[in-house]
């Protein structure tokens, strides 16, 4: 036990990535993340956030660096959430969440998605297509689909952007909650300072494909916004954060 | 709403016929009615066909063919364009001679087709086949290599293998393409066994026309023309009925 909490599940050292010589989009990022830890990436568009998931995820190489993952037995090693859902149209909810499953055992398989579909209130919703879906339950799918594989590390591409104020709010709520239950490391990529703030542990600034500065976020769990919207430490950190990223953007112009 | 709809189509479907037949009157009158006859007179051969059964056997030979020779399309096209689709090795090499093949018009096989398997079924069978082939072919080529990215990331993500990929995304995702060469190519292939028949067939309707034209029954032609025409609006109807059932996610329902 102590072996595993004092090594880093994910150790990314030197990473750099430049999909043609001209432009450099990370160049030469490290950074660790521990088991049950949050680390969040903040940064404006185009700061590299989401090339740094698809590296993370396997789905692009970087030209060099490396990223070593330090993975436990029963779980598979990551699951990604995207800002687009990415739900096949022709499945069920049901059905979409299963596609999580397919490369893995059945049975194990539908106890994680009967306990996915109560803790996301997906009960209701199950057999409807994603077209007779809201934009936040396309999202729990997707997020109970990333959730049934058990993933030690979970990548979350700015999954509530899309969401209005109110779903956005609940979701993070009902996720948050799960991370913090289930022990889960996650790495979230966002350019809301709130919602950073929200789910942190540790905060990352990517500006220029460099990570530029690192916030320690030490706020009281479990984290529900109507408390956490008045908090002294949250609202100074959001000041300090809104402060950092505008200073910065002066800066650049 | 749907009866005043229904009602607007059999109001314009009468009037236009109202036009044709009127336009075709004038024009029989003035020419002679050997060369183009009046529209009872084509009317009362049309019955005549259907009430002495003669018409049917020649109906059943070419639908026959037709249904033969695109059922043997649709297996071949889809399955050539779901291999090459899907396998960038093969793709580069075969292609090309698709591309090649594509732009001759189905007729130019007829003489070739003739050689090969005389005349008869085996021709006919053959020009269908080349007719619904292609636009089969290019649509579900053009549909598997439209699979979107987030797909290919979700694919990746929850480590599919090549049939979980096929059955799960690429094929559901490219059935619409399927069955928008389907609607294509049954036409095509109706077109294709008309004209097979009158030069290389010794029934169906197509030397049924050939026959009649022998004989001077202009009557007779212009009649089996239209039957040729009601047959390819059913089988046309028939296919988008298919459609309607099959792509349930689609915007049909």
């Amino acid at each position: 036990m102590i072996k595993e909490h004092n090594l880093p599940c994910l150790e990314i050292s030197k990473l750099t990535y430049f999909p043609d010589s001209k432009v450099n989009v990370l160049n030469n990022l490290s950074f660790e993340l521990y088991k049950g830890k949050v680390t969040v990436i903040l940064g404006s568009n185009g700061s590299g956030k989401t090339t740094l998931i698809n590296l993370i995820a396997g789905f692009i190489r970087p030209n060099s660096g490396s990223i070593k993952i330090n993975q436990n037995g029963n779980e598979s090693f990551s699951s990604v959430v995207f800002q687009d859902p990415v739900l096949l149209d022709w499945k069920s909810s049901y059905d979409n969440i299963m596609v999580g499953l397919l490369s893995s055992s059945k049975n194990v398989g539908n106890q994680m998605v009967e306990k996915y579909i109560e803790m996301l209130q997906l009960d209701q919703h199950i057999n409807k297509l994603p077209k007779q879906l809201s934009g936040g339950f396309k999202q729990r799918v997707a997020i109970a689909r990333a959730l049934v594989v058990n993933p030690q590390l979970l990548l979350l591409d700015e999954p509530f952007s899309a969401l209005d104020v109110y779903s956005k709010e609940k979701l993070q709520e009902e996720l948050y909650d799960i991370v913090c239950k289930e022990n889960k490391s996650v790495i979230l990529v966002t350019h809301d300072i709130s919602e950073a703030i929200f789910f942190a542990d540790n905060i990352l600034i990517l500006e220029n494909g460099k990570i530029q500065d690192s916030f320690n976020v030490e706020l009281p769990k479990p984290r529900k916004w109507t408390k956490l919207r008045n908090f002294p430490a949250f609202i100074k950190l959001r000041e300090v954060l809104r402060k950092r990223l505008n200073v910065r953007r002066n800066e650049n112009e | 709403m749907t009866v005043i709809r229904g009602f607007n189509r059999v109001k314009y479907l009468g009037v236009s016929l109202l036009i044709l037949f009127f336009v075709w009157y004038i024009l029989a009158v003035i020419i002679s009615s050997v060369i183009l006859p009046k529209p009872l007179q084509v009317l009362k051969v049309f019955l005549d066909l259907f009430l002495s059964g003669q018409i049917f056997t020649h109906i059943y030979a070419s639908v026959k063919r037709n249904i033969i020779g695109f059922l043997v399309a649709l297996v071949m096209g889809s399955g050539t364009a779901y291999v090459l689709g899907l396998s960038k090795k093969l793709e580069p090499y075969i292609t090309p001679i698709f591309e090649l093949l594509r732009p001759i018009p189905p007729i130019a096989w007829i003489p070739l087709a003739i050689l090969w398997f005389g005349i008869g079924d085996n021709s006919s069978y053959f020009i269908i086949f080349v007719a619904a082939f292609f636009p089969i072919f290019t649509n579900v080529y053009f549909g598997v290599r439209s699979v979107p990215n987030k797909f290919i990331r979700l694919r990746q993500g929850y480590k599919l293998n090549g049939f979980q990929n096929f059955v799960h995304i690429v094929f559901p995702f490219s059935l619409p393409y399927l069955l928008t060469g389907c609607k294509t190519s049954i036409g095509f292939a109706w077109m294709a066994v008309i004209a097979a028949e009158i030069i290389a067939a010794h029934s169906g309707l197509g030397y049924f026309i050939e026959i009649s034209r022998v004989l001077v029954q202009t009557e007779k032609v212009i009649a089996v023309m239209v039957v040729i025409g009601i047959i390819g609006y059913l089988l046309h109807q028939i296919v988008l009925y298919v459609e309607k059932r099959l792509i349930y996610w689609g915007e049909y329902d």
